[in-house]
């Protein structure tokens, strides 16, 4: 419940007491006579209806009223003390009694028979008290009868003929007040303003205006707190803004957009590029590609479920420590392991991260990779699409331990492998369905022989029609590398698979600017060392892979073509050589492969590493060849 | 009069590991008989040749060989003539047909690979 000011109750008062004053003034009251009966008498009407409309403030005024016209009708101080006593009495009595008989108590309104009947009981309990208190001047003379009889009969008619249409009127020139004053506390409810009684208020008086008033300064208060609200609200919306923004110059800066990658012959291109999905999305995307050193090429996406400028900070560190785990040698399921590990003790918004890192061995097209529950790469070998074999894991930097596992992929000539974040399959239309799989899987099979930029456009172009004007709650990151050309192939190891091997080495080579004579001198070098792996690397049967790449080498001013295996350890350098001379029943044929090839290149050299038998076979370039 | 049956056979393209086979098998074909006695390999459209080509020649030379047959290499090119040399075939066989035997009763058969 709650009220206005002093003031308010103050002009109650005084307003009751100018009112009795001027109903009572003229008729020059003293307690000592006697009124005629049923004489109207405005006074005896004007306290009970100043006590129900204004309770305790009309009484009290009219308390004053009565005071003054005593004292200006010439009365002495028992006068005015009777009646300020006898208006007082009337007047609060009538609101005591009115706000606690009967059932459905509500503010007198006097429409209806019931509420003057109620009135009229009243006015009549009023009358016989204030007849009693005019008596008691007359106690004990012939006078005290009538006087009783004549002052019940007086107040009674007069408050109750008087009275009545007073109320009413009242009660019609308040309506408006009134309905206004209830609107305006349905209004501050509304605002959260409490709960208000407008009887338990009305007991204290007929206070609309109260009512309105301390509805509106309620609604007021609130309205001030709502608007430092929304002030605050547009704060740190703007906050967030900035720091989204902020979030996403950090993720744009960090991540190159397009890259060609060369290493001696090879060429691939990569294109990536982030939808964001603008402030107060879901997810932040974060990827990065880099040489770890000439040979080795890194991809990396990830996602997390938090957004703004920590998720950019996390990536951040990620990024760093990947990069330099990668530079030391280390093998994706390795470095996974161990960024995940160190990343669990940071990730203190308890994000949740998808990652992929994929490490591509330019010379010889191996990919390998480990994910962390991230959506698996899409691999385009020719026509043929498929997602990249391997385990979904656990997520990054979520766990304590972590054990990544990895696997490895060939990539060629023409091939394309698509990373992207769970966002880009997860696009949402208007009516909530997912661009998923199949429509990407068939965008990508469009996509043959596309650059790495064009399918990445041509993808977001088409999960933007599909999502339409729906607003994304995801980034969309697609990132494409696209092998154009390739210094290396990888074939089984079987005798039907070589031609392939010096195919690509003549294709190659022929890129490399390198003389015709040179190209068929390696052709028939590699026909041998391959028909050596494919006869021997892998015995009883066992299956296995020849690598082939090709390379010139500027400062030594030679090419070289390098064949791998992972087969039986086995050094053609150091095998014997054939016998070149003697008649041809003499002749075998076994050492003559090596020998060939250590008489058509100038240097020939073998190592074994990392389980592979790698031969390099290298002939100069002549001085008057284009490099 | 002696007949020299005279094999000739030209050879196209690369002559390694992938088609060396073909033409073991071309070879077998026409060898399984004592009469022909000399070989006539006719390399002026081989690109190149590797052991497994030269483990061909090698047995078909061996073949020949124990009748005193000869095999012959014709127009290779630069290439060929190389790898025939650096493994010591050149002495092995006629290169570039100037050893010519009389043309007599050439039986001719072709083996194109």
């Amino acid at each position: 419940m709650y009220r206005t000011g002093r003031g308010a109750k103050l002009w109650t008062v005084i307003t009751s007491a100018a009112v009795f004053f001027v109903f009572s003034y003229p008729f020059k009251m003293s307690a000592a006579e006697i009124p005629r009966l049923f004489e109207i008498n405005l006074a005896a009407a004007a306290a009970p209806v100043l006590g129900l409309l204004f309770g305790i403030y009309g009484a009290a005024g009219a308390a004053v009223g009565g005071i003054a016209a005593a004292f200006f009708s010439g009365g002495g101080a028992g006068d005015c003390l009777f009646w300020a006593a006898s208006a007082f009495f009337a007047a609060f009595g009538t609101h005591i009694l009115w706000y606690n008989m009967g059932k459905n108590i509500r503010p007198p309104f006097m429409k209806n028979f019931s509420e003057a009947v109620k009135y009229a009981i009243i006015v009549f309990t009023v009358s016989v008290a204030s007849a009693f208190m005019s008596a008691v001047y007359f106690y004990g003379n012939a006078n005290f009868t009538k006087a009783l009889v004549t002052v019940l009969a007086n107040n009674f008619v007069s408050a109750f003929v008087i009275g009545i249409p007073i109320v009413r009127f009242v009660n019609a020139a308040v309506e408006p007040i009134r309905k206004a004053a209830d609107d305006m506390e349905d209004l501050a409810i509304q605002f959260g303003g409490g709960t208000f009684s407008g009887a338990d208020t009305e007991k204290n008086g007929f206070c609309e205006t109260e009512r309105l008033l301390s509805a509106l300064s309620i609604i007021n208060a609130k309205a001030e707190g709502h608007i430092a609200e929304l002030e605050r609200n547009a704060a740190e919306k703007e906050r967030i803004k900035t720091e989204n923004e902020l979030a996403e110059r950090i993720q744009s800066s960090l991540t190159p957009k397009n890259v060609k990658l060369a290493f001696r012959g090879v060429e691939a291109d990569i294109f990536a590029q982030t939808q964001t999905c603008g402030h107060g999305g879901g997810s932040y995307d974060c990827y990065d590609f880099f040489m770890a050193d000439e040979r080795h090429a890194a991809l990396l996406i990830a996602e997390s479920s938090a957004i703004g400028v920590s998720a950019a900070m996390f990536f951040l560190a990620v990024r760093q420590l990947i990069r330099s785990a990668v530079g030391e040698g280390k093998s994706p399921a390795e470095i996974l392991d161990e960024t995940s590990r160190i990343m669990y003790s940071e990730n203190r918004e308890d994000m949740i991260v998808s990652l992929w890192l994929g490490v591509l061995e330019l010379d010889t097209g191996k990919l390998t990779y480990s994910g962390a529950a991230h959506d698996p790469p899409i691999v385009m070998h020719g026509k043929k699409c498929s997602y990249l074999n391997s385990d979904v894991n656990i997520f990054f930097a979520c766990f304590e331990g972590s054990s990544f596992s990895e696997h490895c992929e060939y990539l060629g000539r023409n091939d394309m492998l698509l990373l992207y974040s769970g966002g880009t399959v997860g696009a949402k239309d208007s009516d909530g369905n997912s661009y998923g799989a199949d429509r990407f899987f068939g965008e990508m099979s469009g996509c043959r022989n596309l650059s790495a930029k064009t399918v990445v456009w041509r993808i977001l172009k088409s999960v933007n029609a599909f999502c339409g004007t729906a607003v994304q709650e995801r980034d969309m990151t697609l990132f494409a590398l696209k092998i154009n050309h390739c210094s290396s192939i990888t074939v089984q190891a079987e005798k039907g698979n070589i031609r392939k091997l010096s195919d690509f080495a003549e294709s190659c080579l022929t890129r490399l600017r390198c003389p015709e004579d040179i190209i068929t001198g390696f052709k028939i070098a590699i026909d041998e060392a391959a028909a050596n792996v494919c006869g021997y690397a892998y015995p009883d049967g066992k299956r296995g892979t020849v690598t082939l790449s090709c390379l010139y080498e500027r400062k030594k001013r030679r090419y070289s073509v390098i064949i791998s295996d992972y087969g039986v350890p086995f050094n053609p350098v150091l095998a014997p050589s054939a016998k070149i001379d003697g008649t041809a029943a003499e002749r075998k044929i076994g050492g003559l492969g090596i020998h060939i090839i250590k008489e058509l290149t100038d240097d020939v050299r073998y190592r074994y590493s990392g389980g592979k038998n790698i031969l390099t076979m290298s002939i100069n370039a002549k001085k008057d060849s284009a490099h | 009069m002696k007949v020299i049956y005279t094999l000739t056979v030209k050879v196209d393209g690369r002559l390694d590991t992938s088609t060396a086979p073909e033409l073991d098998g071309a070879l077998a074909k026409v060898l399984y008989s004592d009469r022909i006695n000399d070989i006539r390999f006719d390399f002026s459209d081989l690109e190149y040749i590797s052991s497994s080509g030269l483990r061909v020649i090698l047995a078909a030379l061996k073949k020949v060989g124990a009748k005193r047959g000869k095999v012959y290499i014709e127009n290779a090119n630069a290439t060929v003539k190389s790898i025939l040399s650096m493994t010591g075939f050149d002495t092995m066989l006629e290169i570039d047909g100037d050893g010519g035997e009389a043309d007599t009763a050439v039986q001719s058969e072709q083996a194109e690979v």
